[in-house]
This record gives structure tokens, C-alpha cells and sequence, in this order.
């Protein structure tokens, strides 16, 4: 079983994140690749996030991907609830070497963050995550 | 966005779930249900086949509403 460990200097300040790479959904790609067009891609840094049902990427990658919205749904938040974008996208875990996963994404605002996506329990429901506070360190295995 | 697409799921979501006790990814462009696949990425292929790469729903039918929830608030674009 592949595994990503981590040790950084604060884990309680950064959070336990991963190196991701986005890609657009299959049929996109596919559709790209018999066109003889470059498939775009993005490199990014992904909190792993409990607290998210789902994966989420920063919006601005969803443009510069030229992904399409293709469903809307209810998002639940201590705030309330309201309607959101969802994009396909694939995606990989390199750490991980991982096959391109075929992911719904919700488009949020991580312009403040330090990372550019979150990994949801949608792709935790795949993984085992341990998490060890006391020595700052954690493992992603998958 | 997808607000006519939207308006057609909800009001013929029944009828779907009806005729597809399976399940299934439904694919509505405009006010025209396309039709139904067993997976999400064919829905997709399906839809791009017929409309091209361009915007049009992809929905389960038997979608939770309570699928996408945060235990923290998120800024959304």
C-alpha cells in the first residue's frame, strides 16, 4: 500500500497537506488528446480536510483549466446552506502514485489560504490518514 | 448558472427515479433531457458527444441534499 509521510515544524498551524495535480475530467481529456490540443494540468498543495464532505479547488485554477460547470448543488456551512458550482476534474496524488481520479470539485475562495485545494472525505472514504499531533507528523496511505 | 436545467431536474426528478430504479446520471441541455447512464463520466462523454464541450447539467438522480457539507465556513466563488 502506497504511503505519504510527513513531518513539518507546526502541524497545528499548517495543517496536513499534499502535493495534488488537477487535470480536466476524462471525457475532456480524451475529447483534448483526439484533437491533437495540450492537456492542461496544475501542480497545487491540498489541505487533507476532515471537516469537508468534499474536494474543493480554488476557483481561479477552474478557469485557468477552462473548466466547465456541469451541476449546482446545496453546500451545508455553520453559516447555512446555499447553492454552489460543482467541476469535474481528475486528479492525482504523485506522492501517492495514484491513477487520475475522477472527482467532483466545489469552486471556493482560497485566495488567503496556503494551499490551493482541499481533499475532501470524498477521496479520504479511499485512504487510511493518521495523524499524530504529539511529533507534528502524519501518513496518507492509499 | 444551469438555472433552466435545474428548473427541469426538479420538476421531472421523480419521474426519473421512477423509470430508473437503478439509478443514474441524468443529462439535461436547455430543456432537453438527453438521457440517463449508469456512470457519471459516460454522462459526461454522452453530453460532449452531443453538445459539445460546453455547459450543461449532469446530475445524480438520487443526489443527497445533504451531500456537500463543512464543519467550517468556506468562501465561495
Amino acid at each position: 500500500m502506497p504511503v505519504f509521510p510527513n513531518k513539518v515544524p507546526d502541524l497545528k498551524e499548517i495543517g496536513p497537506t499534499i502535493e495534488i495535480i488537477i487535470y480536466p475530467s476524462q471525457p475532456v481529456l480524451l475529447q483534448l488528446k483526439n484533437e491533437g490540443k495540450p492537456v492542461p494540468s496544475q501542480r497545487l498543495i491540498a489541505l487533507i480536510d476532515t471537516g469537508a464532505s468534499g474536494s474543493c479547488i480554488h476557483y481561479s485554477l477552474a478557469k485557468e483549466l477552462g473548466l466547465i460547470v456541469r451541476n449546482v448543488t446545496e453546500v451545508y456551512t455553520p453559516s447555512g446552506v446555499s447553492q454552489h458550482e460543482i467541476y469535474d476534474i481528475g486528479l492525482s496524488l504523485p506522492n501517492l502514485y495514484t491513477n487520475i481520479m475522477q472527482v467532483e470539485a466545489l469552486g471556493v475562495d482560497l485566495e488567503k489560504q496556503p494551499f490551493d485545494a482541499l481533499i475532501g472525505r470524498d477521496i479520504l472514504s479511499q485512504c487510511t490518514l493518521i495523524y499524530n499531533g504529539w511529533d507534528n507528523s502524519y501518513q496518507l496511505h492509499i | 448558472m444551469l438555472d433552466q436545467e435545474l428548473k427541469i431536474y426538479h420538476q421531472q426528478k421523480a419521474a426519473l427515479q421512477s423509470e430508473n430504479p437503478g439509478g443514474g446520471f441524468v443529462v439535461i441541455n436547455g430543456t432537453e433531457i438527453s438521457g440517463v447512464w449508469q456512470s457519471r463520466t459516460d454522462a459526461i462523454k454522452a453530453g460532449i458527444e452531443k453538445y459539445g464541450n460546453v455547459s450543461f447539467l449532469v446530475k445524480d438522480i438520487n443526489e443527497s441534499p445533504t451531500r456537500f457539507n463543512f464543519s467550517r465556513n468556506i468562501a465561495f466563488a
